[in-house]
């Protein structure tokens, strides 16, 4: 399969007080088309800004993003982009929330966009959505404001749909039921997507591939193939072969990540107070 | 949707514990069963509840502490007054009473006219003849202070919205340039802020001499009293606009205009609304001022009038129409607000 997305050498670098901080070494990688892969690590690896970057948003200090062969140099309808607050435009209702790149010139009269009121109609449908259309987004809870906010970007019919934490403000239930609809959908509308999350678990249901992040600056460490069949339910979280991949990517990680404390200091110093409870 | 149950189950639950503990906080000590004594022990006291910080206080108590704000300045205006009184200066600071006494003027039948009439009767009894004026007429001239408040309340009115409408048609986009656009922001929002802080009173000498003492100098006047404060407001309200909701429309593919006018406008016009009920307040202050210098209609052109006649009564009498003027533009703005922009969270607000 071809490339959608390709990066070569891209980094970025910020101007500090106390001089350049990295916040991403040079990388390089591809996503091919269809591909639902993830970026993976701990807080602060650069891996939103990478997301931004291929968004558009923010431009790298160095290399270059390709789509299509076509380099990436602001934002565009052929990127979607889920963000990981809620994002929803708090004065129209879903639908008009979920037909706002409707009301773009950038994807008025375009013929080979199908952006017939059966696409907008079949997203809601999918989402569960239906009987909310006429809502507003404060009567939406997380998870239902989530979801509208990806069936608004999958209306432009994206080539990549870039995703940043998107269930990271989701309680654990909610949370997990997005992630299989996020999978179904993946398979079903044919999307190629680029998924940004902390969570290994999360990245190790969704993805077909997972490029493992170290902090500070960020690099990628690790490349897996994540082999589970493509129908997936929540299940697969309780698989032995599952949990022993989770357990390796989870090793790697905390063997990136400088502790925040040393538990054998804390351990030392603790027993020299006397417990709350006596 | 089961999240979305359980969302709701809990938030009913969430309530029903509120308002559990809100009945027992604020019940009276007469119906307060022992029972519910044991079933919560750590009840408070009535009074402590109502000045618990930021709790909500029943409907009984709002209304009432409302009522008793009032009564308290009407309690102290009287007291005020019968001191003026006793100083011999009554004249100087009217009653609550005789300001009802003047309204009542107004329609015609207050102690003025009544003392009117009663004079004219008996200096036509004197004179053995018939009234000179008839009664009908003198309620009629005393019901012509009425015209003369509906005309200054009208020419106040005038002003005031020609300067207003003025203000927030330039002052709007110049808001919007400022927030949108840091050029445009560095441009002109360290002049705003300065020319801002000229208190705008000081411009009445110069105002006089550009524009003569017509309606053009007032119009100026208020203009220059609220275009600078309602154009950094409203540009304070753009850059409110979460930046996320920018992000979205290029995302989308929304070109930088259509993010002006498709997001940061209808973000943004709930609390731009918000900021012309408050600069049309402010219009008002400064329409009395310019009435003040120099009027000969408008609702501070009267007050002066009637300040070298001493009518105080009818300076009050002013006073509260103002007041009023000011709760119904306030009302109406709200309402306008509540009506168009029933999609803001109103719990944030």
């Amino acid at each position: 399969m071809p490339p959608c997305l390709e990066l070569i050498e891209v980094g970025k670098t910020y101007a500090t007080r106390e001089g350049p901080l990295t916040a991403l070494d040079p990388t390089s990688f591809e996503i091919l088309e269809g591909e639902f892969a993830s970026l993976v690590g701990p807080s602060g690896c650069g891996k939103s800004t990478l997301l931004y970057m291929i968004a558009g948003l923010e431009p790298p200090s160095s290399g270059t993003i390709y789509l299509d062969g076509r380099r990436v140099l602001r934002p565009g309808r052929e990127r979607g982009m889920v963000f990981q607050e809620y994002t929803l435009f708090p004065w129209l209702t879903v639908e008009e929330n979920i037909r706002f790149s409707r009301r773009l010139s950038a994807n008025r009269n375009e013929g080979d966009l199908p952006f017939d009121a059966d696409y907008s109609g079949h997203l809601i449908e999918i989402m569960g959505l239906a009987k909310f259309s006429r809502a507003y987004p404060r009567e939406l809870s997380g998870g239902m404001k989530q979801r509208v906010a990806i069936a608004r970007a999958l209306l432009n019919r994206p080539r990549l749909l870039l995703m940043d934490e998107p269930f990271g403000a989701l309680d654990a239930q909610t949370r997990e039921e997005m992630q299989e609809l996020m999978r179904l959908l993946s398979q079903r509308e044919r999307a190629t997507i680029l998924f940004v999350t902390h969570d290994i678990e999360e990245s190790l249901f969704l993805s077909d591939r997972i490029l493992v992040l170290s902090a500070h600056p960020g690099r990628i460490v690790r490349e897996v193939s994540v082999d589970f069949p493509k129908e997936r339910d929540l299940d697969l979280k309780l698989a032995t072969d599952f949990l022993s991949m989770k357990r390796d990517l989870l090793h790697l990680l905390r063997s990136n990540i400088k502790p925040a404390f040393d538990p054998a200091l804390l351990r030392s110093k603790l027993s020299t107070v006397t417990p709350l409870t006596s | 949707m089961m999240p979305e149950r359980n969302a709701f189950a809990m938030g009913g639950a969430l309530l029903s514990r509120f308002l559990a503990r809100s009945r027992t906080a604020f019940g009276t000590t007469a119906s307060r069963s022992p029972a519910s004594e044991t079933r919560c022990p750590d009840a408070m006291p009535a009074w402590r509840a109502i000045f618990e910080l930021r709790r909500p206080i029943p409907r009984r108590i709002r209304l009432l502490s409302a009522w008793l704000g009032f009564g308290a300045f009407l309690l102290v205006w009287s007291i005020a007054s019968h001191y003026f009184a006793l100083k011999g200066d009554g004249i100087l600071f009217p009653s609550p009473a005789r300001v009802i006494g003047a309204a009542a003027d107004y329609a015609g039948y207050g102690p003025r006219t009544e003392q009117r009439i009663a004079a004219a009767r008996e200096s036509a009894a004197l004179a053995g003849a018939t009234l000179h004026q008839s009664e009908a007429e003198i309620r009629a001239a005393a019901r012509a202070d009425l015209g003369t408040l509906w005309l200054d309340v009208k020419s106040s009115f005038l002003r005031v919205t020609v300067a207003f409408l003025l203000a927030a048609a330039l002052g709007i986009p110049a808001g919007i340039l400022m927030g949108s656009f840091r050029i445009f922001e560095s441009l002109l929002q360290p002049l705003t802020e300065f020319i801002r802080y000229v208190p705008v009173p000081a411009l009445v000498p110069v105002l006089m001499l550009f524009f003569g003492i017509g309606e053009t100098s007032k119009v100026m006047l208020i203009f220059a009293g609220t275009f600078f404060q309602l154009a950094l407001m409203v540009a304070g309200e753009i850059r409110r606009v979460p930046i996320d909701l920018l992000q979205v429309c290029a995302t989308l593919g929304g070109t930088r205009l259509e993010a002006i006018r498709r997001v940061l406008l209808p973000a943004a016009l709930p609390g731009i609304f918000d900021t012309l009920r408050i600069c049309n307040g402010w219009a008002w202050t400064w329409v009395i001022v310019a009435e003040i210098v120099a009027a000969d209609s408008g609702l501070g052109f009267r007050i002066v009038k009637y300040q070298r006649f001493l009518q105080t009564d009818k300076i009050f009498l002013y006073l509260i129409v103002l007041g009023l003027i000011g709760l119904l533009l306030d009302y109406f703005f709200r309402q306008v607000n509540r009506t168009f922009f029933h999609w803001t969270d109103t719990t944030k607000r």
